[in-house]
Formats: structure tokens, sequence, C-alpha cells
């Protein structure tokens, strides 16, 4: 058999059980101690509130008015619309293409006046 | 003997020195016990780690809360060395342990964020030490940036020897390397790797608390 190094025993001092839990009670609880133990509850989050401005009504005919041919909403009858297919067609191009086109030269002229 | 590595500060590398000082005491053929008393359990996670490489010795883990002192002293009389790796605040574990360890080293990082918590610390270190006298204290600073013109480091080390006289500093900085992360991802010891300046850091960080092969 072969032989240990001899541990060596430290000498300790003297702590009651009592100084332990004492001074251990002197932890900050507020750290989270208890907080470990229960999970905390999943905070729910919260959703990012956009606040939208409500989108102006713009009249085609209010030359005034502020243009974006991407927020811009326009209604055609079913009248004016066959018009515009048919005119797509004759030119041989997409319907949206000639929309576009034909918004784009309405409101140059309109700032021309 | 127990050995304590705590602090109130979190994030200034208390996980990371019991490790690698259990690592190196392991490495030097010692009887090693990492004691756990910290909830986020990054030393536990790190010995599972270990347990799948076949290249290093072994080191048992334990997780123990709330008042650590009777498992310590079990343990203390089991093995050569315990580790005791305590949560980063004024916890029960931290204060139990205090009271029953043989050294303590109390991390801390060159940052005001850390200084601020050092005069609670020293006003916790006198109570303990009323009780425990065997208890010796050592502040070592970590997380040290390893460009010399950075002189946050010379700073702290001004502050702790003029205001913290309780925390005796040590004469060792243990640095900012990527070598001490990739080690805990490893499930190695900064020692059992090739970074040489690490490996002397925390030989001299032990050598310093009376530790030796």
């Amino acid at each position: 058999m072969t032989l240990k190094k001899p541990r060596v025993v430290t000498q300790k001092s003297n702590v009651t059980e009592d100084q332990i839990k004492e001074f251990g009670d002197l932890a900050d609880k507020s750290a989270g101690e208890a907080a470990e133990t229960k999970k905390p509850a999943k905070a729910a989050v919260k959703k990012k509130e956009i606040k939208k401005e409500p989108r102006r009504k713009v009249s085609i005919d209010d030359k005034n008015a502020a243009r974006s041919y991407k927020a811009m909403n326009i209604k055609f009858n079913k009248f004016e619309y066959e018009n515009i297919i048919k005119a797509a067609d004759e030119r041989g191009i997409k319907v949206m293409d000639l929309i576009r086109s034909s918004i784009r030269t309405y409101t140059h002229n309109e700032k021309k006046k | 003997m127990i050995i304590l590595i705590g602090s109130q500060k979190g994030g200034c590398g208390k996980s990371t020195l019991a490790i690698n000082i259990a690592a190196l005491l392991a490495g030097w053929g010692k009887d090693v016990m990492l004691v756990d008393a910290d909830r986020q359990a990054t030393a536990s996670a790190w010995v599972q780690e270990r347990e799948e490489l076949t290249d290093v010795p072994v080191i048992n883990s334990v997780q123990k809360y709330d008042n650590i002192a009777k498992s310590l002293q079990d343990l203390d009389k089991r093995y050569e060395f315990v580790v005791v790796d305590a949560a980063g605040r004024d916890s029960r574990e931290l204060r139990t342990a205090m009271l029953v360890a043989h050294k303590m080293i109390v991390p801390f990082r060159p940052s005001q964020a850390d200084l601020n918590t050092l005069p609670k610390m020293q006003e916790m270190i006198v109570a303990a030490q009323d009780m425990n006298s065997d208890l010796e204290v050592f502040g070592l600073l970590t997380m040290a940036p390893t460009n010399p013109i950075v002189s946050e480091s010379d700073e702290a080390e001004e502050l702790m020897s003029e205001f913290y006289t309780e925390i005796p500093m040590i004469d060792v900085k243990v640095c900012d390397r990527k070598v001490y992360r990739d080690s805990m991802a490893d499930g190695k010891g900064v020692t059992e790797m090739s970074n040489h300046k690490a490996t002397k850091e925390i030989k001299l960080v032990a050598a310093r608390i009376g530790l030796g092969e």
C-alpha cells in the first residue's frame, strides 16, 4: 500500500452555528434569493404601440394636395376601368404603368398651370 | 483548505477564477472539490463540459445554496482543496462561506462600478474576520486591459491601497484575454491550454495566496 502525504488539518476558528446563521441572515434578500428560487414570471412583451396618423383622403381634383403615388388610392368605375384596359392594350403596356404615367403627366401639367 | 472566490459585483470573473484555480490544483495532483454556490451555475456547466474530456484530471463539483457553511466544513475534511464560487451579490452563500473559509479572493475589474461595491464588501469582510480569524482576504484585479497605455488598472490599484486596507491586493493582474473565455467553453483551465501569459497569471495568483505544488 502506498502511503499518502498526510493531510494538514487546519485549525478552525470557533464559529458557532448561531453566528453563521445570524451572519447569513444579514444577506441582502432584496438582491434576489427569493427571486431566484421562484422563477420570475415572464414579463409580458408589450407590443410597441405605433400611433398611426389617419390617412388623409386626397381628392384627385385637389391641385394643392401633396401627391404620393404609393399612397394614392384611386377608384375607377367599371366604364373607366374598361377604357383604361383598352388604352393599355393599344399601347402595349401594363395597366398599372399606364395609370402611373397618366398621373405623372397629369400632376406635371397641373404644376405648370 | 477552503478557498472562496467572492464579491458583491457580478461579471468580475469569479467563476473564471474559481475554475482556473481548481484546474491548476487538479493539475498539480491535488484533491479538489469545486462548490458552485452561484445559481447561474457557470462552474457546474464548466465541470459538465470537462466530464467529456479524457486528457484532463477530474474535478468534482457540487451545487450548494443557502447556508453552505456546514457542507463546506464537511467537504474540507474529505478534500485537500475546496474551491467555492459564490454569486456576485451579498448572498447568504457568500456570507456563510466567509465564516468557514481559509482564503478568500475578491476579484474586481478596474471599473468604477466594481470599485463602488468594495466599501460594503470591506465591511462584510471585517465582520466575518471578527468571527473567523483564519480568513485571509486577497484583492485581485481581473479583466485588466492588456493595453499598457490604459492606466485604469494602476488607478484602481492605487485606490485600493489607499482606501481598502482590509482587502490587500495581490501584485498580479489577471488580464482580459480571449483564452479565458475559450477555456470556459472547452471545459479546461487556461493552465491546460497553450497560453503562457494566462497560465503565468493563474500560477502567480495561486503562489501569492500561498498555494504551491
